[in-house]
This record gives C-alpha cells, sequence and structure tokens, in this order.
C-alpha cells in the first residue's frame, strides 16, 4: 500500500523480531565509528531501516491519523491547508498494449502554527500527503496508494539560538544536496553569523525504487554574513544495508552577494569513498538593471558517483562531465515582455555537444488578460539530440474564467521505434469558483513514437487557504 | 491487512482535507463580540486601567485584552440583571473575545517606557465596536523607529515578524525569482535555505522534490503554462536523451531502480515477463556499436536495466577469465590494490 517505501517487509520482520528496528538503529550509529567495506555486489535492499522506520502500513496510518488530528486542532490553531482533488482518466500504452488508468487522487497540506507547548517557541507542524484510488489497470499493479511526504514538528529554544525539526523531511544544506529523510535536524546559531547544523535519519525510498539507504547522517558548520550571503562546510555519509557506505562526501558551498547586483555561488563535493571530485560548479549572477539578469555558470559532475558505491556499476566507469555557459532574462517591458535564452557547451567522454534555448512571453490587453509565448530548445549530444518548440497562451475571459493552451512537438536526430516525431497538446478551462477554490479541467493529446495516440482527461478542484501574496517593500 | 490500512490511509486523506477546509474558514463565532467603546472609555479612563498586564507584557501572546473581571469592577449590576446584551453582541452564545494570531514580536514592556507610557505614539487608532477590521498599529508606527531598511536587506524579517509564511506579505519583487531562479534555486538553497524558509515550508518544495510524491508537478499545475517544468509535455519520448546529456541531474532525484521498474513493465529490461533486447546489432561485439563504448562514458544508462549486482550480465562475461575481459577504467590499479579485493566482497564476484 504505502508507496515510499520498500516498506513490503515491515509486517514480516516485525513480527519474526520486534527488537530489529530498534538494533538496527543501534547498530548503524555505532557503525559511523567503523571501518567501511563496500556492500557484495549489488545487492538489492529490499529489507532495511527506511522500510522499517517508514514505508511500514502502521507508520503511514499513524502519521495519517496525526493529520487528521491535526485538522481537528484548526479551530484551536493558526492553519493553513491546501486541498487538491485530481479525477483523470488517461490511456497508458505499455509494450504494445494500450491500459486505462483512471486514478482518484486526494493530495492535502497543511500547517499549523501557535502550537503551543512548554519546550519549544514558534513551534509548527507541516504536514503534506496524499491519497490514491486508481480504477482500471495501474501501472504498478496496485489499486490503492497513499504516503506522507512532508511531516515535521519544527521550533525553536534558547532564544532561537537553537531550532529542531523532527520528522519526515528535506535536508539541503551543502554537501547533502536535497535528501529526504526522517529524523532529527538540529541547529544551533553560535553567534556573529556562525553556527552548526546537522541532520541524522533514515533516508526516504522513492516510490517505485528500491531504498536509498539505511541511515544518513551529516553536519555543517556556516557562517552567515546576510540572509544573501553564507558560507559553508559539510559532510554527509548514507549507509546502506550492513554499514556499506552509499555516499560519503565532503564539500564546501558558498553563496555571496558581493554587490547589490552581483552575486557568486559555488559548491565543490569531494566524495570520499573514492578521493575524487564528486561535483563542483560556480556560478555568477548578475543583474546590472531591474529588468536583466545575466548568469554565468560551469558545472563539473562525476555521473558514476551518482550511482551507490556499492552497485557493481561503480567499478565500470570513471568519468567526468563539463557544462559551461550562461543564462539571460531581459524585460524590456515589466509584466509586458520577458525574453530568455541560455546556452551552454557540455563535453563528457563521448565528446562535445550543446543545449541552448530560448523563450519569450508577451502578456496583451489592459489588464495582461492575455499572455502567449513560444519557445525552443536544441540538445546535441554525441549520435542524438532534439530539436524543440512550443507555443503556450491563455486568455482570460472574465474574471474568475480563463482558457489555456499548450502545444509543443519535438523532432529527433536519431528515430525511435521507426519515428523522429512527437507532438504534445493540451488546453485547460480554469475557473475560480470562489476565493481560494479553484476548478481545473484539462484535456491532453499526443502522438509520440512511444504511442501513435494518447489522450488524457484531468479535473481538478482546489482548495488553497494560502494563495493571497501581498507585496511588502522596504 | 494492507488493503484494508490502505483504505484507511485514503479515508483519513479524504477526511483531513474536510476537516481542515472548514477549519481553516475561520470565522467569528456567534458571541466573540464585545459591545465595547473605545472612544467612550478613553475619554476619561487612561488605557491602564482596563488593559492593566499590558505594562508587564513581553510578547503579544500575553494576555492584552481586560479579562471579565475587570469589566465588572464598573460593571457588574448588569451581570447581576442579566442583561448579557449590554456587553455581548449575541447574549443567547456569549463569548469571551476572539482568539487572534499574533503577527509580530513585540514588547510592550519595553516599548512603553520608550514613549514614556503614551500608547498613543504607536496606537493611532483604536478599534470600535461595529467597525470591520480591527485597528492594530500599522508598520509605519514601528519605522517611525525603527531602521527597516537594514533588516529588509539583511531578510532579518523574524525580529519582528513571527514568520512571512502564514500572512499574505512577502517581498516578491526584492527576492525576485526572475530569470534563471528555477535552475538557481538550489545553489540559494544549499547555501542560503534561510532566506528560502522566510517564506515558505517544505510541502512547498515537496511539489516537486518529494520522491514520495503522487503524481508528476505538470500534471498537478497543468495550467501553469508559463512555469519552467523540467518534465513538460512528452517527456517520456526525450528523457532517455536527456539522461544521456546530464546523468547527474537524473540521478540526483530517481536512483536507477526508478528506471529499471519502468523499463521492466516495458519489457526492455531483464527481469521482464517477456524481455527482449533494444539494443543494435553488434552490441555484443566490439566494434562502432560495441557496448563497451556506451558503458564507459555512461554507465548509468546501463544501470537503469543491469544493476542486478552478481546477476548482471557484465559479471558473466568480465569476471577474471571470462571473455569479456579487464572492464576497469586506466589507472585503476593505482587506487586500488590487489589486496583489496580480499577484503571487498563486490570485488570477489568477478575476481574468483
Amino acid at each position: 500500500m504505502a508507496t515510499s517505501a520498500a516498506g513490503q517487509n515491515f509486517d514480516q520482520v516485525l513480527a519474526a523480531d520486534p527488537s530489529r528496528p530498534a538494533a538496527l538503529l543501534l547498530g548503524h550509529i555505532g557503525s559511523t565509528m567503523l571501518p567501511r567495506r563496500a556492500l557484495p555486489a549489488g545487492r538489492l535492499v529490499t529489507q532495511n531501516m527506511a522500510a522499517l522506520l517508514t514505508g511500514g502500513t502502521r507508520l503511514v496510518v499513524a502519521c495519517l491519523l496525526v493529520l487528521v488530528a491535526m485538522a481537528g486542532l484548526a479551530r484551536a490553531e493558526t492553519v493553513s491547508a491546501s486541498s487538491t482533488t485530481i479525477v483523470s482518466g488517461q490511456s497508458d500504452p505499455r509494450d504494445g498494449t494500450v491500459h486505462t488508468v483512471v486514478p482518484f487522487l486526494e493530495l492535502v497540506s497543511l500547517r499549523a502554527s501557535d502550537v503551543k507547548n512548554p519546550l519549544l517557541s514558534d513551534t509548527q507542524i507541516v504536514v503534506s500527503g496524499w491519497g490514491e484510488a486508481v480504477a482500471g489497470d495501474p501501472r504498478d499493479g496496485k489499486s490503492v496508494l497513499g504516503d506522507v511526504d512532508v511531516a515535521y514538528l519544527q521550533g525553536s529554544t534558547w532564544h532561537q539560538h537553537v531550532s529542531l525539526r523532527l520528522g519526515r523531511q528535506f535536508v539541503y544544506s551543502g554537501t547533502t544536496s536535497n535528501v529526504q529523510i526522517d529524523g532529527l535536524a538540529p541547529t544551533l546559531r553560535l553567534g556573529a553569523g556562525f553556527g552548526v547544523s546537522g541532520f541524522v535519519g533514515v533516508p526516504v525510498t522513492p516510490r517505485f525504487a528500491y531504498s536509498r539507504g539505511e541511515f544518513a547522517t551529516g553536519a555543517r558548520l556556516f557562517w552567515s554574513h546576510s540572509l544573501e550571503s553564507e558560507v559553508g562546510v559539510s559532510v554527509m555519509e548514507i549507509l546502506g544495508a550492513g554499514r556499506h557506505v552509499a555516499r560519503q562526501d565532503a564539500g564546501i558551498d558558498a553563496r555571496y552577494r558581493v554587490l547589490a547586483s552581483l552575486a557568486l555561488s559555488g559548491l565543490a563535493r569531494f566524495s570520499l569513498a573514492e578521493a575524487r571530485l564528486a561535483e563542483a560548479n560556480v556560478a555568477a549572477n548578475w543583474s546590472p538593471w531591474r529588468r536583466l539578469d545575466v548568469t554565468a555558470d560551469y558545472r563539473r559532475t562525476a555521473p558514476d558517483l551518482f550511482l551507490p558505491r556499492y552497485s557493481i556499476f561503480s567499478v565500470f566507469a570513471q568519468e567526468t562531465r563539463d557544462e559551461v555557459g550562461g543564462f539571460v532574462s531581459l524585460r524590456p517591458w515589466p509584466k509586458r515582455i520577458d525574453l530568455q535564452g541560455d546556452f551552454h557547451e557540455v563535453h563528457d567522454a563521448s565528446g562535445w555537444g550543446w543545449n541552448a534555448g530560448g523563450k519569450a512571453t508577451l502578456r496583451l490587453g489592459c489588464s495582461g488578460g492575455t499572455r502567449v509565448g513560444i519557445e525552443s530548445r536544441r540538445l546535441r549530444i554525441a549520435g542524438n539530440g532534439y530539436l524543440m518548440g512550443r507555443a503556450f497562451g491563455w486568455q482570460t475571459v472574465t474574471t474568475k474564467i480563463r482558457v489555456v493552451a499548450d502545444l509543443d512537438g519535438y523532432t529527433l536526430d536519431q528515430q525511435l521505434n521507426g519515428q523522429n516525431r512527437s507532438y504534445f497538446a493540451s488546453g485547460s478551462l480554469v475557473y475560480d469558483v470562489a476565493p481560494a477554490w479553484r476548478a481545473v479541467l484539462t484535456g491532453m493529446a499526443n502522438m509520440t513514437p512511444y504511442a501513435t495516440h494518447q489522450i488524457e482527461g484531468l479535473l481538478k478542484v482546489v482548495y488553497d487557504g494560502g494563495r493571497a501574496v501581498k507585496e511588502v517593500t522596504q | 491487512m494492507r488493503c484494508r490500512a490502505t483504505w484507511i490511509v485514503v479515508a483519513a486523506l479524504g477526511l483531513a482535507a474536510c476537516a481542515t477546509m472548514l477549519g481553516t474558514r475561520r470565522v467569528k463565532q456567534p458571541g466573540e463580540e464585545i459591545r465595547q467603546s473605545h472612544a467612550v472609555h478613553g475619554k476619561d479612563l487612561p488605557c491602564v486601567m482596563c488593559h492593566e498586564e499590558v505594562p508587564e507584557a513581553t510578547t503579544v501572546t500575553d494576555r492584552l485584552r481586560p479579562p471579565e473581571a475587570k469589566c465588572l469592577e464598573c460593571h457588574s449590576e448588569k451581570k447581576d440583571q442579566n442583561e448579557c446584551g449590554y456587553c455581548h453582541a449575541d447574549p443567547a452564545h456569549p463569548a469571551s473575545y476572539p482568539r487572534q494570531s499574533h503577527t509580530i514580536i513585540i514588547s510592550h514592556k519595553t516599548h512603553l517606557k520608550l514613549v514614556n507610557d503614551d500608547c498613543a505614539t504607536c496606537h493611532v487608532k483604536l478599534s470600535e465596536y461595529g467597525r470591520s477590521r480591527p485597528a492594530p498599529p500599522t508598520m509605519k508606527s514601528c519605522t517611525k523607529c525603527h531602521e527597516h531598511k537594514v533588516d529588509f536587506d539583511e531578510g532579518r524579517c523574524v525580529r519582528c515578524h513571527t514568520d512571512l509564511k502564514r500572512f499574505p506579505l512577502k517581498p516578491v519583487a526584492e527576492f525576485s525569482h526572475a530569470g534563471n531562479f528555477v535552475k538557481q534555486h538550489g545553489a540559494v538553497a544549499r547555501s542560503t535555505a534561510d532566506a528560502c524558509v522566510q517564506c515558505h515550508d517544505q510541502n512547498f518544495c515537496a511539489d516537486c522534490h518529494a520522491g514520495t510524491a503522487a503524481v508528476r508537478v505538470e500534471l498537478k499545475f497543468s495550467e501553469n503554462v508559463t512555469s519552467d517544468f523540467i518534465h513538460r509535455g512528452d517527456y517520456l519520448t526525450r528523457h532517455s536523451l536527456e539522461a544521456r546529456s546530464d546523468p547527474a541531474l537524473c540521478q540526483r532525484c530517481h536512483g536507477t531502480s526508478f528506471c529499471t521498474n519502468c523499463h521492466k513493465q516495458e519489457n526492455v529490461a531483464p527481469g521482464a515477463s517477456n524481455p527482449r533486447s533494444p539494443h543494435p546489432a553488434g552490441w555484443a561485439y566490439p566494434g562502432p556499436w560495441s557496448h563497451a563504448v556506451s558503458a564507459r562514458r555512461d554507465i548509468v544508462n546501463c544501470a537503469s536495466c543491469h544493476d542486478q549486482g552478481p546477476n548482471s550480465n557484465c559479471v558473466g562475461c568480465h569476471r577474471v577469465g571470462g571473455i569479456g575481459g579487464n572492464p576497469h577504467p586506466m589507472k585503476w590499479l593505482q587506487k586500488h590494490t590487489p589486496a583489496e579485493i580480499y577484503g571487498t566482497a563486490m570485488c570477489r564476484y568477478c575476481h574468483i
């Protein structure tokens, strides 16, 4: 049922050995101090801490009960919420056979603040989850699904010098680069801009995938000059099954606003397990004029280091990929014309390639009620590539109704399934039913190398209590 | 058990959705209006006569409004005579003042000293019964003394504002998300996450970044045709090209097993019910279409179907003594000594 996770074995494992979760957790904490060795090649992890702690039926049900309880608190606390209901019907071609799938999806997002408690100030609870019932022939054979995307409690203490976040969350600072975990992330602000943040927990297993590891931990020491200028050094480690290293990185990251119009950012991530650079990038963002943004960037990656170290494939390739280029955004007539363009030269073991694109958006009418745009992109890599063209637009019919259209097409350099053209079209009718309520009816059709034709319809009803934004300035 | 629990999940979500929508539509409840006039009371009485706890209040969550007992010091006869309507707008449902969420961080205790106990310095306009909106001090009252520009430039909003997430106050123009921000936001979040959390909670991130997400963001926001979504349109057709162009970009969110699961459905990966090879002729042998060239160049692509560990078909040919020969890249031995083989289980699959 719950798709987070390779949690299918939760009940069996727990039934066989109720003490296993605690033993595993203690074992992993202790293991961080021990020498590592590689996992037997490519062992697939189907039974792990992620499964035990995050994927189990019981945990998801428990989280949702908390969610329901929070909903009940809505009258007592400050709660903002959004709810999205989506019903769609689609034809799903798989290996030459067309299947019909009709998912009914409910997504709920909540934020409760002013949660009074004696321990923490500024306490907030944030939960985002979904449930889905699928009629027809779903791709993974599961007709009822549900999961929790985010569920954490956050607060601070000691005059905001210490902040804590506990639960399912993203960790994105420093070398971690966005890992979703179930765990704890504390931050200690030492003063004078210095601070230490850390995290410990279990990586969440993505849908449709195997475990990302059983244990993750990391720390970052930072110095913050202002909200837009900060430098940090960090280390992180993710362990797979049996104390085997999946990732072990150290790095330095920085973003610094040198001038009001110029910001520099960079990251160097070093793989400790492989003793080589896994990723490095530098970028300069220059806004000499409020209507002009220019970005120049360089990035080097070692794609094989994005595989777990215990994958058999990690012994085959030793690759670097370099990318250098820039981006320009120009708004010659603000809120009317928006022009964008980018170009990146790419070099890897197969040779040189490039990726370039442009986009122009134009707003018409006295209140910008009509918007049209065109976009194009060309990707050229060794032996292949594509050229994309796209046109899109919307028209406000009344204050509450607008229609939206989107057309795009591709020409592939090399044929795929005997075809080198792909076309996609979509149209939406948007109706703002009431303040914070919106209904959207969307139809999509495509002709691609994978399907001679494919049609999809989607009805969406959205409640978003926090949509309004009021600009504040200096 | 699994099916039943799953239905519980769906039902709970539906219930939560309904409950939260009702809960967040917080309206003033019957009886939560008190017939009180600052114009009348303030004419003869000092503020602290009624708001007697204010001079010691260090937060706005402290009790700043007078309790009923304070009113009864003068108006007790009305209660004795059961004239509830004298104070309560809805005598059938008498209640206290509505609960209010606090939006700023301020100590009345400190500020009263600074303004010589003159409340009107900040409270220029006072609330009155029957007026549609309350009349708290505006931000102009604050900036008469506080230099807002410095805090604004440094983004230190939480020195005064509890946060900017719950309230529709956002410095949209200053912290511009125009231009290349979609591609650059990772660098911003990586090094200066505090800037993001002023306005965004992680459920905002989850729309795109949650590995547990139910639906592609392009479908969830199908009407947002101007947004720079990554998987827009017929991404399926070009996904292999994008993956070859920048494999690390895909790997950052999708593990190789993500690829394998789908490729099995399409019967183009080992382990499928009726697998068939998608590779061109001559793939297994040396030559221009040899798998060796592609594997060295883009091993992640191989892993999207063949990452079955010791069962991967590469091991069969490339193990020591196999017909495939040594698959390691150049300079491998400079970093990995032969002694490592015996301590590393992965090596022993080939080095028997």
